[in-house]
């Protein structure tokens, strides 16, 4: 194997071109893949986030609402008792509804989060400043996309048109379908909503969604029922999720993987049969080489070896080279078009990227193993 | 040293099964050089792959130093082929971007020799052979001729046994055909290494101590 890598290596340093073209094949395709990978988990994010900024096992529906966040209504009071059911360690709320945020003359949409302080509902990474408490009606947190707005700690809000706070801290970026967030109390959420939809019921006695944490050791899915269960008792009709089933229901996200998702997997099978062929190329280009050299004495591990060698630089390059370019070309993209670009994404594409051209360069291994040495001579037979 | 016994090689299957190599017998001692002419297809390669170790006869042995190849895995052959044969090419198969040096170097590697052993050797055959000048050059820069020398230094780096050349003198011209020729006949039967040399050209066949006709598979005559 040393032989193998030492030869790929001294082809790579002295005679660049021959890598070249199937590097730049693989780069424009996994450059493909991670943008689109970086766009699905963008659109994922920042519809999904306020579900994904919190720490809950459980999420609490009335049913009528199908899951979805912004049509659930569930009395305050049940959500206390769901804290009595065994096995619930502790439950929050959560609310949300879509407002407009205006700072210094410009307005922009966002969407309303009433939550409850120290209780799962609390987003979990705050950047700077604090979260408001129940009982802190004039005070907001913004999250990091409002921040990036240019509004900052201590500057003064208004929220709905007439509802003025001030900034008190900054969270981690937590969009819910495509909208920055503000985070205020129940209370705040309850009167922005009922001033804005006057008929949708909205009322301090009424938050959005239960959050449930469960106690170390128990498994939601068992505890679940028992919440059912036990509003049940109280005319209360709920449906209980786990968070990854709550941020699946939020409108859109099914379509996103589902479009974007058959768009990445399109991606890698052509990474796939690409490699193959780029391999299977490499296999026929050399083969009358390859044949001279096993009639040397040269072993399948010799001439197999510089394959999956040449492959595994071709792969390092390519995957290289297209996070950088799905990286440049999200910050050269206005902040408006859903392209950010995190290191795991990235990762697992190139991974998976990995696995297709292993998987690509199987097929011409099959090949190399068939070289026969005696195809060095001068004639057939 | 090198003993062939009732060689018999088909090749195809069914009714596209064709005999190449029929009851052929030859025996090779040391500092003997033949040569196997014949005219295209009648099975000239086909011996040489069978004596090189390069594929497996349908009937016959083939024995080196006492040693039956039969007896021998892929692997075993492999090892053979790179320490004990040395191999002419009409096509020398050298590795593009490597100097003529390295590609030399290379047969020691596979053949598992250190490459300082390996490099000291190369530089003795280069200047041996005339390449001394030549030994950082990459193939692309190198005639025909000196091509042909580049493989026969391959060919001896591991100090083989058995020397195998099949039309080394094929795209050359006559000048640089002989003067191969006479380099392959010096190293092998002047070192005291058995050579069997394959050609279509009696003129190349004449530098050999015997040569043996091939029609259609058979001997004709030795």
């Amino acid at each position: 194997m040393r032989l193998a890598i030492r030869l790929v290596w001294l082809e790579l340093r002295r005679s660049p071109s021959r890598l070249l073209r199937s590097a730049v094949t693989l780069t424009v395709l996994a450059a493909l893949a991670m943008v689109l990978v970086s766009l699905v988990d963008t659109l994922d994010r920042r519809s999904t986030g306020v579900l994904r900024a919190v720490e809950a096992d459980l999420v609490v529906f009335n049913v009528e609402a199908r899951q979805q966040v912004l049509r659930s209504r569930v009395p305050r009071p049940a959500t206390i008792g769901v804290g009595f059911v065994d096995g619930v360690h502790e439950v929050g709320v959560l609310s949300v509804v879509p407002t407009t945020v205006t700072h210094e003359g410009d307005q922009q949409r966002a969407a309303l989060v009433g939550f409850n302080a120290r209780t799962p509902a609390e987003p979990v990474r705050v950047l700077e400043g604090r979260v408001p408490t129940d009982g802190e009606p004039n005070i907001a947190a913004i999250d990091a996309a409002l921040q990036r707005t240019g509004i900052e700690v201590g500057d003064r809000i208004i929220l709905g048109g007439s509802l003025e706070v001030e900034v008190v801290g900054v969270v981690a970026e937590a969009m819910f379908l495509q909208q920055p967030s503000v985070w205020v109390p129940p209370e705040v959420w309850a009167r922005t909503g009922a001033r804005a939809f006057p008929e949708r019921g909205y009322a301090e006695a009424i938050v959005g969604i239960g959050l449930v944490e469960v106690q170390v050791g128990q498994n939601p899915a068992e505890v679940a029922p028992d919440i059912v269960a036990e509003l049940a008792e109280e005319d209360l009709d709920v449906e209980v999720v786990s968070v990854r089933e709550a941020v699946a229901s939020v409108p859109g996200v099914s379509a996103i993987r589902a479009t974007f998702g058959g768009l990445v997997v399109l991606a890698i099978g052509v990474v796939v049969l690409v490699s193959a062929g780029l391999a299977l190329l490499q296999v026929d280009r050399d083969r009358a080489r390859n044949a001279g050299l096993r009639a040397i004495g040269a072993g399948t591990d010799v001439l197999a070896g510089a394959l999956l060698s040449r492959l595994a630089v071709t792969w390092a390059l390519a995957s290289a080279t297209g996070a950088l370019l799905a990286t440049a070309l999200a910050a050269a993209v206005p902040a408006a078009v859903p392209l950010a670009v995190r290191p795991a994404p990235l990762a697992l594409v190139a991974a998976v990227l990995g696995v297709a051209v292993g998987a690509g360069g199987a097929v011409a291994l099959h090949r190399i193993r068939k070289i026969d040495p005696a195809e060095a001579l001068g004639e057939s037979w | 040293m090198l003993v062939a016994d009732r060689l018999h090689k088909v090749v195809g299957d069914g009714a596209l099964a064709v005999t190449a190599v029929d009851e052929v017998s030859l025996q090779v001692e040391r500092g003997e050089l033949i040569a196997i002419v014949g005219p295209s297809g009648s099975g000239k390669s086909t011996l040489l792959a069978m004596l090189g170790a390069l594929s497996t006869p349908t009937d016959g042995t083939v024995r080196i130093d006492g040693v039956d190849l039969s007896d021998l895995d892929e692997r075993g052959r492999s090892e053979l082929r790179s320490r004990r044969l040395g191999f002419v090419l009409q096509r020398p198969a050298l590795v593009p971007f490597l100097t003529v040096s390295e590609n030399v170097v290379l047969a020691g590697q596979i053949a598992g020799r250190p490459k300082s052993m390996a490099s000291e050797r190369a530089d003795q055959l280069l200047t041996a052979l005339g390449l001394e000048d030549r030994s950082g050059h990459r193939p692309a820069a190198l005639s025909g001729g000196e091509l042909q020398r580049v493989a026969l230094a391959r060919a001896l780096l591991n100090d083989p046994v058995i020397v195998l050349a099949d039309e080394p003198t094929a795209n050359l011209d006559a000048q640089q055909g002989r003067a191969v020729v006479a380099l392959l006949a010096e190293h092998t039967r002047g070192q005291g290494r058995a050579g069997v040399l394959v050609t279509h050209d009696e003129s190349v066949a004449a530098v050999a101590d015997r040569t043996l006709r091939l029609i259609d598979g058979r001997l004709a005559d030795s």
